[in-house]
């Protein structure tokens, strides 16, 4: 059964859940799951700093929860099953009621990585989970142990080194996009598809040429092509800008940003994979390198 | 205070309607009979329709001499995937059918497809192109 599950990896958390559940609703620290009749389980998390108080969090649910007509808030001692799976956070765990659905949950506090989490799970009246909500808790993990940070939605799976924070992301039907900062430095991830309707009548470069306006910077990168690990791809750099703004402020400041850009197509998936990076400092294309190695569609 | 307040609709009808995402993908969308389709050589479909329009708009342009053929029809050219999902709705595949097979075809990942063809099928029923069939044999269409 196992086997079947896939991996869930954003901003920091990642689990596994069964293949037939989805991400419905997505914010940098927020992520809704549903199954095919509706929500399943919903996480929200947090960078914690000072002390971080359990009672203050269960105060507030619980004030939502009276607030909310027909809803039953209850604060209980921690499952038995889910102390092993949970060992490595402080726990607080809870219960609640409505006519027709019921939720169970737990705040999670990791003194680790300063990191509070709030996860519940849905459950449909006669229906009973308990055996895939104490796996996917099994499998929960808040913060990597290499610095690597993992990255898996929708097929897409990349290691992101730690330093880089999520900025923005989207998730298009066509096209995802997630774009990362640490200080002046910018990495972006792309993922177009169907890759052979969008290179239908040309070649990547072409099909490149015309997207680029998309990635407004990427045009000053002069792209060649590029045999990237057996893949036919496009690479290139530059050290200038396009924007006027940043073209005055560079000639201020006596500043060219620096830009790195590589597409590839994955046939196998028939999708364009393309990582970008924009950094005022000399980019580390070691690093670069081995988040290409690291990023593909599944 | 509102003259006219709008009648909510009774529990009976959301009855009627799908209440999961599963009932939603199993309603199979059928072809507007209004509509006539053309096939250029790109293999592209172009879909011919006759505008909506309320009464009094068309007794206005018919008495501006407005009302004609081309100014109440509309053409809308698909793209490849577009008339490929076109060919395909026969009435008889529910959405998630064609959902597997976009996917299948494009190796798309499934929720990708899903929210590209749901938003597919959601604009040509806005535009009166499709309707909805329940799922297993119930009467009864739903336009969207």
């Amino acid at each position: 059964m196992l086997e079947s599950w896939k991996t869930v990896a954003w901003n920091g958390l990642s689990f596994r859940v069964p293949p037939q559940w989805e991400v419905s609703s997505l914010a940098t620290s927020y992520l809704q799951l549903d199954d095919e009749v509706g929500p399943v389980l919903e996480l929200k998390w947090q960078q914690i700093k000072g002390l971080f108080s359990f009672k203050t969090h269960l105060k507030k649910l619980s004030r939502l929860s009276t607030s909310t007509p027909g809803v039953d808030f209850q604060e209980i001692p921690l499952p038995h099953d889910w102390q092993q799976a949970l060992r490595n956070f402080e726990v607080q765990s809870f219960v609640w009621q409505s006519t027709e659905v019921s939720g169970k949950g737990a705040i999670l506090y990791c003194s680790e990585c300063q990191k509070a989490i709030l996860l519940q799970f849905y459950q449909k009246r006669g229906g009973d989970d308990s055996r895939i909500q104490l796996e996917i808790l099994h499998s929960f993990r808040d913060h990597s142990e290499d610095g690597m940070v993992p990255w898996a939605l929708f097929g897409l799976r990349a290691l992101m080194p730690q330093r880089f924070v999520l900025v923005r992301h989207r998730f298009h039907p066509g096209h995802y996009q997630l774009e990362f900062q640490h200080q002046k430095e910018h990495l972006h991830l792309n993922r177009w598809g169907p890759a052979d309707l969008l290179l239908k009548g040309g070649d990547l470069l072409a099909w490149f040429n015309k997207k680029c306006k998309e990635l407004n910077w990427c045009h000053a990168a002069n792209m060649r092509e590029y045999d990237y690990d057996g893949k036919p791809g496009l690479q290139g750099q530059s050290q200038g800008s396009i924007a006027a703004a940043s073209r005055i402020w560079a000639r201020v400041t006596r500043k060219l940003p620096y830009i790195w850009v590589r597409v590839w197509h994955l046939a196998s998936r028939n999708q364009i994979l393309g990582v970008a990076a924009r950094g005022l400092k000399p980019l580390n294309e070691q690093m670069l390198e081995e988040v290409c190695s690291n990023y593909e569609m599944v | 205070m509102r003259w006219f307040k709008r009648r909510k609709p009774s529990k009976d009808d959301f009855s009627k309607g799908p209440s999961s995402r599963s009932e939603s993908l199993a309603y199979r969308p059928v072809k507007s009979l209004e509509v006539s389709e053309e096939k250029l050589d790109s293999g592209e479909v172009v879909l011919t329709y006759t505008l909506t329009v309320r009464p009094w708009m068309l007794s206005l342009a018919t008495r501006l001499g407005l009302r004609s053929e081309e100014t109440l029809s509309r053409k809308l050219q698909l793209d490849e995937m577009g008339s490929l999902t076109w060919s395909l709705l026969d009435g008889k595949r529910a959405v998630h059918d064609l959902v597997d097979f976009v996917c299948r075809r494009y190796k798309l990942n499934r929720r990708e497809a899903e929210v590209a063809m749901t938003g597919f099928l959601r604009d040509l029923g806005k535009r009166g192109l499709i309707g909805f069939r329940g799922p297993s044999g119930k009467e009864g269409e739903k336009s969207t």
